[in-house]
């Protein structure tokens, strides 16, 4: 571009840097997260006092658990840093976007955070799945982490 | 972080002169990502970019976040409608930065000072912050560090077992960033890849039962990435921390 404001990094000539060697260019927007919009950064605490419904046997269920306002009228950029309650540290104790929270007494009884972003709202649900026959995932009195952000740029 | 030169917007109050990152409202000696490529793209394709190199890259697409395959000339969108979003971030360059404490209290903007830098054929006086390439209203994640192949190494667990020909970064006390974790393959070693003659990286899911995967060991305060042994020929682990502003906290029930 011909006009704007360049900072390069230190010993490199902004006129002629590269990219990657500015840390600022009118060429490159940074990403944007509103400082006066109370949901663009949370850390979300979801604790569950009440076990989402079970999926009867060779079926799934999606269960809404909570949801915001994004404040904006269009799908933003939403990411996501979950810390899961049943992880262990080198068995998904955080993931990023949705992934599997629980299982029952096998894998094919399992519990997962789905998370979803609309033209108004970012929700949280879980969908319990049960293929053969066992003990379900038991969620009640556990607590999920969730870190969020909430960008201005559109999805 | 702070440099000797660059430009600072303080916080009202605040001096621009003396005061730390967590008095600024903006500086340009944060190492903040940045948006390189922005193009809504119909897949299977592979998007050519002329960055020059292996881009940290995200695609929205029904409101989920993926993270595609990328060589320092392309960038692999499956098929489907996605928005490909990458950033000023070079996976194949080591690069770390000090970490800065985060702010303990909210605050700070004022809407009669500041900077702001609008985007071509845009009003200067938006209150549509897409409109700009530059805002002192908003925030973005930062750099924290980037770990390549040059520091693969084994890494002791908390558990005592040892992983081989793992690239490891021990975050901030008591703090877990965000981590990206990519492994990098030579020409003709993916099926199915980009294919363009350049390395592959690609995408470490965490605690995957597939390699690449990525980890991140709490009782250590360490995120690692591990490759399948003698397969992968590059790695990145990439680490971003929070914008230099107060999260809400937000507890629920259910």
């Amino acid at each position: 571009m011909d006009y704007g404001i360049k900072v390069s990094d230190e010993g490199i000539n902004a006129l002629e840097a590269t990219g990657q060697e500015l840390f600022l260019s009118i060429g490159t927007p940074q990403a944007k997260l509103d400082t006066t919009n109370s949901v663009s950064f949370q850390n979300i605490s979801i604790t569950f006092v009440n076990e989402p419904p079970d999926a009867p046997l060779g079926t799934s269920v999606t269960t809404l658990i909570y949801e915001f306002d994004h404040g904006y009228t269009y799908k933003p950029q939403i990411w996501n840093l979950v810390e899961n309650p049943s992880g262990t540290p080198f068995a998904y104790q955080y993931f990023q976007e949705g992934g599997i929270v629980m299982i029952g007494s096998t894998t094919t009884q399992w519990a997962t955070i789905d998370i979803e972003v609309t033209a108004s709202k970012v929700k949280y649900s879980i969908t319990k799945g049960n293929y053969i026959a066992g003990t379900p995932p038991v969620l009640l009195g556990s607590t999920l982490k969730i870190r969020t952000y909430v960008f201005v740029d559109e999805a | 972080m702070a440099q000797d030169f660059g430009i600072k917007i303080s916080k009202p109050r605040y001096s621009a002169i003396d005061g730390g990152d967590i008095d600024m409202v903006f500086s340009s000696s944060w190492p903040s990502i940045s948006i390189a490529v922005d193009e809504t793209v119909t897949g299977p394709t592979n998007l050519s970019h002329d960055l020059g190199f292996p881009p940290l890259t995200f695609l929205f697409g029904g409101g989920l976040r993926l993270f595609p395959n990328v060589t320092k000339d392309h960038i692999q969108v499956p098929s489907g409608d996605y928005h490909v979003i990458a950033y000023n971030l070079d996976l194949s360059v080591e690069k770390e930065y000090p970490f800065v404490n985060p702010p303990a209290i909210a605050g700070g903007y004022d809407s009669d000072y500041g900077i702001k830098i609008v985007k071509e054929g845009k009003d200067i006086d938006s209150t549509d912050m897409r409109d700009f390439v530059l805002h002192s209203r908003c925030q973005a994640p930062q750099v924290l560090a980037v770990k390549t192949e040059t520091s693969i190494g084994d890494y002791v667990r908390s558990d005592s077992v040892t992983i081989n020909n793992a690239i490891s970064y021990t975050n901030p006390q008591g703090y877990v960033p965000w981590v990206f974790g990519y492994a990098g393959f030579n020409p003709g070693v993916l099926f199915g890849g980009i294919g363009d003659g350049n390395v592959e990286y690609v995408f470490g899911l965490y605690a995957s039962q597939a390699y690449p995967r990525t980890f991140i060991d709490k009782t250590n305060n360490t995120a690692y990435i591990t490759t399948s042994p003698g397969n992968a020929d590059y790695a990145s682990l990439v680490i971003l921390r929070d914008p230099l502003f107060v999260a809400a906290e937000v507890a629920v029930t259910y």
